[in-house]
């Protein structure tokens, strides 16, 4: 057969493919949640991985339904990567499989401390003359031995 | 098996076949899988031996079911601008995607060839017959974890399917014959 019949009856006979095109937008639109929701079901199946090689529940699916008194095939859903989780749903399963899942970013905080004025008890939290970057509840730490000694230092929230 | 359908992924360009044991196109199913963990963790756990291969870096079952989803991203956005840009004007960038399946072997037509994807290395494959310049139909795709694709099962069915595809299209004209209903 010639290559032209060959076109020309592909042409004449495919039809017009919507499941990938559609599919493929929809994957890009919703590229940022997906990315998240993806990570999700790969760390909730290794965790299920983790149960299993230890003896200790849910090591499946369908204990991991049971577990978050939800179906089996909502749970299917959620390993597919393409639910949109509700963060009761992400807390519930970082409780049930005792792993993290998500977290917001801690506020970071830069504390500068002139080493002449270097509390001696904090030495072992702060390194003399440093510049020194921290948590939040780090700060708070260290803000309590600010009050209490008069500790001299600059502090940044960034 | 037997090829019940052919779709036009890029008119003109890029088409599919559907096989009777497949609820979706041979392109669109590459896709669905590539994004779908379930399928990814079995697929590498199965796999497991080549993926602690040397060349893939004894990466884990995790990490590269986040690789494969990666990769399928990027290979999906980028045939989904060759898709877009496919309406408009001329296709000229598809032939880039596609080499021939095995070094050395450049056929003038129905050439068996290979796509691989974005990343470098990648294992991702799709596979098509080229039937002129700029025209493909797909016939399968692979996680190809080894050098070759006669040492594992899931590849020499794609062989197989290049084999058969090819056939297909050969297949001499039959008026009373559906296009579809050739084996």
């Amino acid at each position: 057969m010639s290559i032209n019949k060959i076109k020309n009856r592909l042409k004449e006979t495919s039809k017009q493919d919507n499941t990938w095109i559609e599919r493929a937008k929809y994957r890009k639109e919703n590229n940022a949640w997906l990315d998240i929701s993806f990570a999700i079901a790969v760390k909730i199946m290794s965790a299920l991985k983790a149960n299993k090689t230890v003896g200790v529940s849910p090591k499946t699916q369908k204990e991991l339904a049971v577990a978050m008194d939800c179906s089996p095939q909502y749970v299917n859903k959620l390993l597919k990567g393409t639910e949109n989780l509700q963060l009761e749903t992400i807390t519930k399963l970082e409780n049930i499989l005792n792993i993290n899942l998500i977290q917001v970013p801690a506020f970071e905080s830069t504390i500068q401390i002139e080493r002449s004025n270097i509390y001696t008890k904090s030495n072992d939290i702060i390194n003399a003359g440093d510049s020194y970057s921290s948590s939040y509840e780090e700060l708070k730490l260290i803000g309590t031995y600010s009050d209490e000694n008069e500790f001299d230092c600059i502090l940044k929230v960034a | 098996m037997k090829i019940i359908n052919t779709f036009a992924i890029v008119k003109d360009s890029l088409y599919s076949v559907q096989y009777d044991t497949e609820g979706l196109n041979e392109f669109a199913k590459c896709f669905e899988l590539w994004n779908d963990p379930i399928y990814l963790r079995e697929f590498f756990e199965k796999h497991q031996e080549d993926l602690d291969n040397g060349f893939w870096n004894g990466r884990t079952i995790e990490e590269a079911i986040l690789k494969t989803r990666e990769d399928a991203k990027l290979f999906e956005e980028k045939l989904l601008r060759i898709a877009e840009t496919g309406k408009t004007e001329r296709l000229e960038t598809l032939s880039t995607l596609f080499e021939p399946l095995s070094k050395g072997v450049i056929e003038e037509n129905f050439e068996k060839d290979k796509a691989k994807g974005m990343q470098r290395p990648s294992w991702l494959r799709i596979y098509a017959i080229r039937i002129k310049a700029n025209l493909f139909v797909v016939c399968g795709g692979a996680i190809k974890l080894t050098p070759t694709m006669n040492d594992r099962d899931h590849l020499k069915m794609e062989l197989k399917k290049l084999e058969f595809t090819r056939n297909y299209l050969q297949g001499e004209d039959d008026e009373n014959l559906e296009f579809f209903e050739l084996n």
